[in-house]
């Protein structure tokens, strides 16, 4: 899948899990955190390369992404091994494959979205909840509601993997007769995070998360200029992660405000490069994020 | 020996003359009768001497080979999702530049499927004098020359017939019409074939602007029946993820392409410098490809289809499915008589690209329900006492075997249905553990034919068509 100027998401990928996997190897224990920064760069790339190819320009695009990274102490949260890069790169592929897949159809942007869906299930025990509450976010959009036949197939092949994944998980469980945790570290659902004061639950920690999201949310609802079948994909998608985040809640998955933050982030980002490229756009997209940032540190600090 | 007779002597000779190395008119060599033996050997003293080890290093083979072949697939479905059509940018050129053009329609009983064959070549966009037009009849076939020679009227038009002799194959007729053929360029069509009116032009623009070595275009090869049954929409898919997904990744990856079918598009030189096609292989044209690669021609996917008809009748499937296993069980072993020599001629990729593609294809559908038994046997015998030690590795090996192989399988043939938006066939994909196990009859019947009848030509019957989709 080619993104925007040529970045390849394949290649990025590839490189980010040659890097990972190398300091992994090379640098265990305490520097594992090195890891990360790869990780962290190309979540960012992925949202400034989407935000260049619809038309923002360079500095625009490099502010964009930089006041998205810049929300309270998201990207340190991020920067740590038990903090939600991963989750958010995974969600970061999911909503750039779903927006090309409805868009194009394109074989790859479905195997990716099936993909991403189905490995979120591994990542973390919240993305079997999360792949529930995308697929009628997707299923909603106005590209497959003019044809249901269709609509239904997009769904079994964007379903099939996640599902062959919940088959392989149980099977294992049963063969082990046993809870076997594929992943430990992050199966267990333990993280430093999680001991914050900022917990789901807490209205000022949700205000903080969606911090970003609601008004490039709005943007979309107030501006009909703006408005697209992909920029309401995006909000969909947004709404769904929300609402994910409050039933894993109200389930005792409990995350802290960060992972919704840091899966709300490229679904913003995405969300603002959807826009329909008005006179206005950059002027509102920027003023809107570096508003919320300055107002998220600013809650913080009072 | 009269001009036909030898005509007909070069026909079926040619090839094992002058590269007697791959001609299939020969099965298997005296070392590969060894290295069997050899195999068979060390089965029975595995049996004999370590039933229980013996049991598990089979097994484990059985499932590396099966999700090997089911991996690699999965990559050439990645590589091959990329819309990169070789004719995407390419200028056409004006009429009086367009060379003339060579099209072999091979057609054995097939009187009432002429009119529309005729009609469909009419509709070609390529000026009709530079149209060279060859209907390959057999002469004792006098219902389908007669109808040929009533209907195929025009300059541009040959009625050939074809001597009777062995092997009646379709590979024989072609070599048969190849030295008369007039065209710079060399395209085959089947008889119920509808290619789009544009493909000749598309084939010459994509033919110069490639380099000397692209000797063969293959067109992407679908259904204008899929809906007639449950069996032809299968069928479908299983054409749309060949075509559209499987090929593009080999011409991609550049490694041997086996050529599929119909619509193979051939600078004729080339055919002729490597004598046509093997007369005594079933797939000749799966064969075809990969000698392209070895002697350094490349091959690649032309951005064009041809509408052929889906065999919707059991019998008729199995007949042609099996014909093809033989044909490719034929091709491996044509090609394995030098592992060397292939390795030197195509790279170490290009091999196991052919192991994979080829072998693969006919390792996984035998294996396929062998897998099936171990899991349900593991499954019965799980209950007996004594097997728990063996019966654990066993049953976990042909589980994760038969879950990631069937599993990839059904989603790549789902996803078939993507590329051409023919997603309303996506939902037939579930049932493909069901055809996948018809594949793998098919491959038995093909293992059995290759013993007792190895150059017999299994035909299908065509015209059945209920009804046309997607043309």
């Amino acid at each position: 899948m080619t993104l925007g100027r040529g970045l390849n998401l394949s290649a990025l990928l590839l490189a980010l899990a040659a890097i990972s996997a190398v300091l992994l190897i090379v640098v265990p224990g305490s520097l594992t955190a090195l890891y990360l920064v790869p990780a962290v760069v190309v979540l960012a790339a992925l949202v400034f390369e989407r935000l260049r190819a619809s038309r923002y320009s360079w500095s625009i695009a490099a502010a964009l992404t930089a006041a998205l990274f810049a929300q309270p102490n998201l990207l340190s949260m991020l920067l740590r091994p038990e903090g939600p890069v991963w989750f958010a790169l995974v969600v970061c592929i999911i909503a750039i494959s779903a927006a090309d897949s409805l868009e194009r159809r394109d074989p790859r942007s479905i195997i990716l979205l099936g993909l991403s869906l189905a490995i979120l299930m591994v990542v973390d025990p919240i993305g079997t909840l999360l792949a529930a509450f995308v697929l009628p976010a997707l299923l909603l959009q106005p590209m497959l509601q003019r044809d249901r036949q269709k609509a239904f197939a997009f769904a079994l092949l964007v379903l099939f993997l996640p599902a062959a994944m919940l088959l392989l998980q149980s099977q294992l469980r049963i063969a082990s007769a046993a809870d076997v945790p594929l992943w430990p570290p992050l199966m267990t659902g333990k993280n430093i995070i999680s001991s914050a004061q900022s917990h789901i639950s807490s209205p000022a920690a949700w205000l903080l998360a969606s911090a970003m999201f609601s008004p490039a949310a709005l943007l979309h609802f107030v501006w009909p200029a703006m408005r697209c079948d992909a920029s309401r994909l995006y909000v969909w998608l947004g709404f769904a992660i929300m609402a994910t985040f409050a039933v894993a809640d109200l389930l005792g998955l409990r995350h802290d405000a960060f992972w919704l933050a840091a899966s709300l982030l490229p679904v913003t980002g995405g969300l603002l490069a959807s826009l329909k490229p008005t006179r206005n756009r950059e002027f509102a997209a920027t003023s809107a994020t570096l508003f919320c940032m300055v107002g998220g540190w600013a809650t913080l600090a009072l | 020996m009269g001009d036909i007779s030898k005509a007909a002597d070069e026909a079926v000779w040619a090839l094992a003359r002058a590269f007697p190395e791959y001609s299939a008119h020969i099965r298997v060599t005296r070392a590969q009768q060894l290295a069997a033996g050899a195999l068979g050997v060390s089965i029975v003293l595995g049996i004999m001497f370590a039933p229980r080890s013996f049991a598990l290093v089979i097994a484990t083979a059985m499932a590396v080979g099966f999700v090997a072949n089911v991996l690699f697939r999965g990559l050439l479905i990645w590589i091959g999702a990329e819309d990169e059509p070789e004719s995407a940018h390419i200028r056409w050129p004006a009429d009086e530049k367009l060379p003339t053009y060579t099209i072999l329609v091979p057609v054995y009983r097939e009187a009432r499927v002429i009119s529309g064959l005729i009609e469909h070549l009419r509709a070609l966009d390529y000026p009709r004098a530079k149209l060279d037009i060859r209907i390959v009849t057999e002469s004792d076939d006098a219902e389908t020359v007669i109808e040929a020679q009533r209907l195929a009227t025009g300059d541009e038009f040959t009625v050939v017939q074809v001597p009777v002799c062995q092997p009646r194959t379709k590979p024989k007729a072609c070599n048969f019409a190849l030295p008369a053929a007039r065209g710079e360029y060399l395209v085959i069509y089947d008889a119920e074939d509808r290619p789009e009116p544009d493909q000749l032009r598309k084939a010459v623009s994509t033919f110069d602007a490639g380099q000397k070595t692209l000797a063969c275009l293959q067109a992407r090869l679908s259904f204008y029946n899929a809906r007639d049954s449950w069996l032809s929409a299968m069928f479908a898919l299983d054409y749309e993820l060949w075509f559209g997904f499987l090929l593009p990744g080999l011409s991609k990856l550049g490694v041997p392409m086996p050529l599929g079918g119909t619509s193979n598009h051939f600078r004729t030189t080339v055919l002729r410098e490597i004598r046509g096609w093997d007369p005594f292989n079933v797939t000749e044209d799966a064969d075809l490809g990969i000698r392209l690669a070895k002697r350094g021609y490349r091959v690649a996917t032309l951005d064009s289809t041809t509408f052929e008809e889906a065999t919707n009748t059991l019998g008729n499937w199995t007949r042609q499915r099996s014909r093809w296993m033989k044909g490719y069980m034929q091709t491996w072993l044509v090609h394995m008589r030098d592992p060397a020599a292939f390795v030197r001629t195509s790279g170490l990729p290009g091999f196991l690209a052919f192991q994979l593609f080829i072998g693969g294809a006919v390792f996984a559908a035998l294996v396929n329900p062998m897998l099936w038994a171990l899991f349900l046997l593991t499954q019965i015998m799980s209950f007996a006492s004594g097997w728990i030690e063996l019966g654990a590795p066993l049953a976990s090996i042909a589980l994760t075997s038969l879950i990631g192989g069937n599993a990839l399988f059904t989603y790549a043939m789902m996803l078939g249905a993507v590329k051409r938006d023919w997603l309303h066939l996506a939902p037939y994909g579930l049932a493909s553990f069901v055809y996948w196990l018809f594949i793998s009859a098919a491959a038995y019947r093909g293992l059995w034919q290759l013993f007792w009848r190895p150059f017999y030509w299994e035909k299908t019957t065509h015209g059945l068509a209920r009804m046309a989709i997607g043309t």
